[in-house]
């Protein structure tokens, strides 16, 4: 469990940092990497720009997104994902403030794996991210290259 | 001299040179050829002439032949005995020729003289004529017949006294007597006597030739047959009038031989008969195949009756001519012969019938077909008498006169004034002696009366358009009548309607102030109705009755597509004409005019043949259809324009809400979470009261989270498009009130919601509202000691409403109108947790809808909401 990353696609530093903690205090020891921007999050993902000598995996065990991001919106960059073969089946799961029924349409159609919304009440978001984190990370069988 | 005797002296001349000849043949007789020469010489010439030619032959011999020829000498005296023996012989032949001569003379001097006695005396004409037709000897009686004496007579040639027109054939018959090639004739021919007359003779003559065979006289015999053909003549003359008589009658007579068993036929008859004249004796056995084997026993019977003496009657019978075809004969006859004699044959007349037969089968025929021509007519037929009794009627005449049958017709016109009544158009009830068959036999004749008739007995009712006429016989004087009738109630009721529709046809025209046009194509002719001219501002008197008018009235930028839109419906490619046009009217004014119409009549192969329709002013309609167009584009433009601001608007609202929903919640998000780690982290630093501020902190940003919420359910509920699905509000209701008793265990609330509740609209927007409603109750019945909720629906002014009632806290009527605003509460919150933006959500989505929300309430006692989706 230990040698799987998560990328974490937030562009707000404070929901980055709750993010992170949330994950922390569900135990999850996985390396987590963070991309700010959609951009960002295709160079790493594809090793380009500025992650062209990424160490580690090829690619994470999970992408988490966020919808509004600068650049790149979330939408924009799984729609990337989706279209090229090598990330074709990677796990993204939306996360997001958002609670618009067309954001959730959109992402299920272009292939997000989950829809997750972000909630106001900290404890509830990290309950929330905490399975998250143990259902992709533990029970989730991912697709084998 | 007679030629007789030379010829005998000459002879001894012609022996002498052919004895010379065949002297060395004939030595030594010397007489050899003179005998022949003697006895000839003395058979023509008799005595003299034997004598001359024996002396002659004597000389010749003793001095040509008797030796020593051509001398007198005589080698022997017995020469002197021959010449005596030969001498003698000539005399006895000469004598006796004499006597054979004078023999025959006296015999036919006797002949002659009871000839002549003969023939004076003969009764009949007899006379010799030379060949030339001289008149050598005549008679006393042939000198009677031409009436000349007998010297007259002879001074005449026969060509004289005969007819003229007879003279040729007797020349000719003369010409061949003379050539031989006949012996006799005999002809009858005319003589012209010498008073001028004529005279019949019947003439037989022979030729007389010569001992040579030369012609020698004609021998005549006439007989005077004048009186025989005076009587064939006049029997001519009889037969010829009987034979015309029967011509004229066309009938022939006959004549049975019962003995030989032939029938002799007059000339008519046999023209009757139709076989050749001339065959004027037909046997029995013959005539027996001409008739009609089923007539051939009646005519033996017939016949067999005649010759019993009885006196039949005429007898028809059918006739097969041999030429062909069928011939009806009538004979008549009778025995002839006084009685108790035995009856040599029977006479009697046959006349040819087939014309009269004919006739009374063509009358009899005639008499049928009338029977079923009047049998078949659906008019009433009645023939009266001169008193008006019906000696014809049809079956329709019961019918029109409404009897059951004929057999209950009344028979005469005098007995249906008991019957029936009837009126002139008018209504005026007419006499009897103006209805149809008294004015008939007045001699009236009219076509096409009509009069209404009605039962006295029903008081049935109908009109008949009669045609009646006068019968006359040739001479002119009425002998009765006929009349037709027709029941034209039905036609009359047509009419009516017609006339009526007309009428209204022609007053919904004027009432719409419409043209009519009617356009025969055959012809070509155009019918306008005076609307029309008013419309097109022109003068009947101009109209030229034709399409030209037409086109004169069509302002001339319109002309080429009315004329295109006229052929194409003409074609049949439009189902109706439809055009709106100019018309051809002054510069300054502008008349526009529509045509409607359409093809009312085509031919068998589809051609128009008649095009009907109206013309109307539509000016006013175009100028008011201009202006509404005008009004119409104007409002399009501005509903554009508004719509296209307000599309601006709630796309802005659109991204204004997504903002928020993205944007304001991650600061507040940020609060939570910073206080709740600041708690969790140095909870146990902290002291005094900041552990109560920070959870002030967390309880605001949570506030502040579910206002962003409700602010963006509002947003949503007025924004987005409206589906229309079937909702099952009963299920949503029970669901809902599920989850809130699975939130909250411990509450103990009655529940009610009406089964099989459904409407139609948008699914999600409604099971937000009845959420809120819901909802709503819930809370506001946390501290009502027996809470209950129902849900159901009941029908108001033909609406049906959805009731959501509770027992709760209620509210103050007097507020209501504050209830479905936004943030605005009528409970305090440690009444009631709240927002104030639950019902204007609701009141959104019902009207969203179309329909209607309205509460009632009351403090303490608890508040119905009832909402209605439209329709």
């Amino acid at each position: 469990m230990n040698n799987k990353t998560i990328l974490l696609v937030e562009d707000n530093a404070q929901d980055e940092m709750l993010t992170l903690r949330a994950l922390r205090k569900a135990k999850v020891a996985n390396q987590i990497d963070v991309a700010r921007d959609g951009q960002q999050a295709l160079e790493y993902l594809f090793k380009e720009g500025a992650y062209v000598d990424r160490d580690g995996a090829d690619l994470p065990t999970m992408v988490l997104l966020d919808i509004s991001l600068p650049r790149l919106s979330g939408l924009e960059v799984l729609e990337r994902i989706r279209a090229d073969s090598r990330t074709r089946l990677l796990p993204v799961v939306i996360l997001t403030s958002s609670d618009e029924e067309r954001d959730r349409l959109k992402s299920y159609e272009i292939g997000a794996n989950s829809f997750v919304q972000k909630p106001v009440d900290f404890a509830e978001f990290a309950e929330t991210v905490a399975r998250l984190g143990i259902y992709w990370l533990a029970i989730n069988e991912p697709p084998h290259h | 001299m007679d030629k007789n005797l030379v010829l005998a002296i000459l002879l001894p001349f012609l022996a002498l040179p052919l004895q010379w000849l065949l002297w060395p043949w004939l030595t030594p007789f010397v007489w050899f050829l003179f005998y022949p020469t003697v006895f000839f010489s003395a058979r023509l010439g008799s005595l003299w002439g034997g004598l001359i030619s024996t002396v002659t032959s004597i000389v010749m011999v003793w001095y040509f032949f008797m030796p020593p020829q051509l001398s007198w000498a005589l080698d022997n005296p017995s020469r002197l005995y021959s010449i005596g023996l030969f001498l003698i012989m000539g005399y006895l032949f000469s004598v006796t020729h004499q006597r054979l001569k004078l023999a025959q003379h006296n015999n036919e001097t006797a002949l002659e003289a009871r000839f002549a006695a003969a023939f004076e005396q003969a009764a009949v004409g007899i006379a010799m004529l030379s060949p030339d037709g001289h008149w050598l000897r005549a008679n006393q009686k042939l000198c009677e017949i031409v009436g000349y004496s007998h010297d007259e007579l002879l001074a005449r040639s026969f060509q004289d006294i005969t007819y003229p027109d007879d003279l040729e054939v007797d020349c000719n018959y003369k010409q061949q007597l003379l050539q031989g090639s006949i012996q006799t004739y005999a002809i009858e021919k005319r003589y012209l006597r010498k008073d001028g007359g004529i005279v019949w003779a019947n003439l037989t003559v022979s030729l007389v030739r010569h001992a040579d065979g030369n012609p020698d006289y004609f021998v005549s015999v006439v007989e005077d047959i004048q009186q025989r053909k005076n009587t064939e003549l006049a029997l001519r003359q009889s037969q010829a009038d009987m034979a015309k008589a029967q011509g004229i009658a066309h009938l022939g007579s006959w004549n049975y031989n019962l003995a030989g068993g032939w029938v002799t036929w007059s000339e008519e008859a046999l023209r009757i008969l139709r076989v050749a004249p001339g065959t004027n004796r037909l046997d029995t056995e013959a005539l027996k195949d001409l008739i009609a084997p089923d007539d051939r026993p009646a005519i033996k019977a017939w016949v067999g009756a005649c010759r019993d003496g009885q006196q039949p009657n005429d007898l028809v019978f059918r006739y097969l001519p041999p030429d062909g075809g069928m011939r009806y004969l009538c004979v008549r006859g009778e025995l002839l012969g006084d009685a108790g004699q035995l009856p040599a044959s029977m006479a009697g007349t046959i006349q040819d019938i087939t014309e009269i037969k004919l006739a009374e089968r063509a009358v009899q025929e005639g008499r049928l077909k009338l029977e079923a021509a009047l049998a078949s007519m659906s008019d009433a037929v009645f023939i009266s008498d001169v008193a008006g009794h019906f000696i014809h009627f049809n079956d329709a005449f019961a019918t029109f006169h409404k009897f059951k049958d004929k057999q209950e017709c009344a028979i005469t016109v005098a007995e249906y004034p008991d019957i029936l009544d009837v009126f002139m158009a008018d209504g005026s009830l007419l006499p009897i002696n103006q209805w149809a068959v008294p004015r008939a036999l007045r001699g009236e004749t009219v076509n096409n009366v009509e009069y209404s008739l009605r039962r006295k007995d029903t008081g049935e009712t109908w009109v008949g358009s009669y045609c009646f006429a006068p019968i006359r016989n040739d001479k002119g004087s009425i002998v009765g009548s006929v009349v037709t009738a027709r029941d034209i109630t039905g036609q009359k009721q047509t009419q009516e309607a017609l006339r009526v529709s007309q009428e209204r046809l022609l007053l919904a025209l004027d009432a719409s102030r419409d043209g009519l046009w009617d356009w025969d194509l055959r012809t070509g002719a155009v019918f306008r109705s005076h609307r029309y001219y008013e419309i097109v501002g022109r003068r009947r008197e101009d109209d030229t009755k034709d399409f030209d008018f037409f086109k004169s009235t069509v302002h001339p930028d319109d002309l080429a597509s009315v004329l295109a839109t006229i052929e194409a419906h003409k074609q049949g490619k439009t189902p109706i004409i439809s055009f709106d046009y100019r018309l051809a009217s002054p510069a300054d004014k502008t008349t526009w005019v529509r045509v409607k119409g359409q093809v009312v009549e085509r031919d068998a192969n589809g051609a128009p043949m008649r095009i009907v329709g109206i013309l109307s002013d539509i000016t006013e309609h175009k100028l008011a259809e201009a202006q509404i167009r005008g009004l119409n584009t104007d409002l399009e433009r501005r509903v554009e324009e508004r719509t296209a601001a307000l599309i601006v608007a709630n796309q802005e609202l659109d991204a204004f809400a997504y903002a928020v929903s993205h944007d304001l919640r991650a600061p507040l998000r940020a609060m939570s979470g910073f206080s709740l780690a600041l708690q969790e982290d140095y909870g146990g630093q902290l002291t005094g009261e900041a552990s109560e501020y920070l959870a002030q902190i967390n309880v605001a940003a949570l506030k502040m989270g579910d206002l962003i919420d409700g602010l963006l359910v509002l947003s949503r509920s007025s924004r987005g498009e409206l589906r229309l699905d079937t909702v099952d509000l009963t299920a949503l209701a029970n669901n809902w009130v599920a989850e809130l008793k699975r939130n909250a265990p411990g509450r103990q609330v009655a529940v009610y919601i009406e089964p099989g509740l459904q409407t139609q609209g948008d699914a999600r927007m409604i099971e937000a509202a009845l959420r809120n409603l819901l909802d709503n109750a819930w809370k506001y019945t946390q501290h009502t000691v027996s809470p209950c909720i129902r849900f159901y629906s009941e029908l108001r002014d033909g609406r049906r409403y959805f009731c959501v009632a509770d027992n709760g806290a209620g509210f103050d009527m007097a507020y209501a109108n504050k209830l479905f605003r936004p943030f605005q509460r009528l409970h305090r919150q440690d009444e009631f947790l709240g927002i104030g933006i639950g019902l204007a959500t609701v009141q959104r989505i019902v009207h969203r809808h179309g329909g209607t929300i309205e509460a009632q309430g009351e403090i303490g006692k608890g508040a119905v909401f009832s909402f209605s989706l439209g329709q």
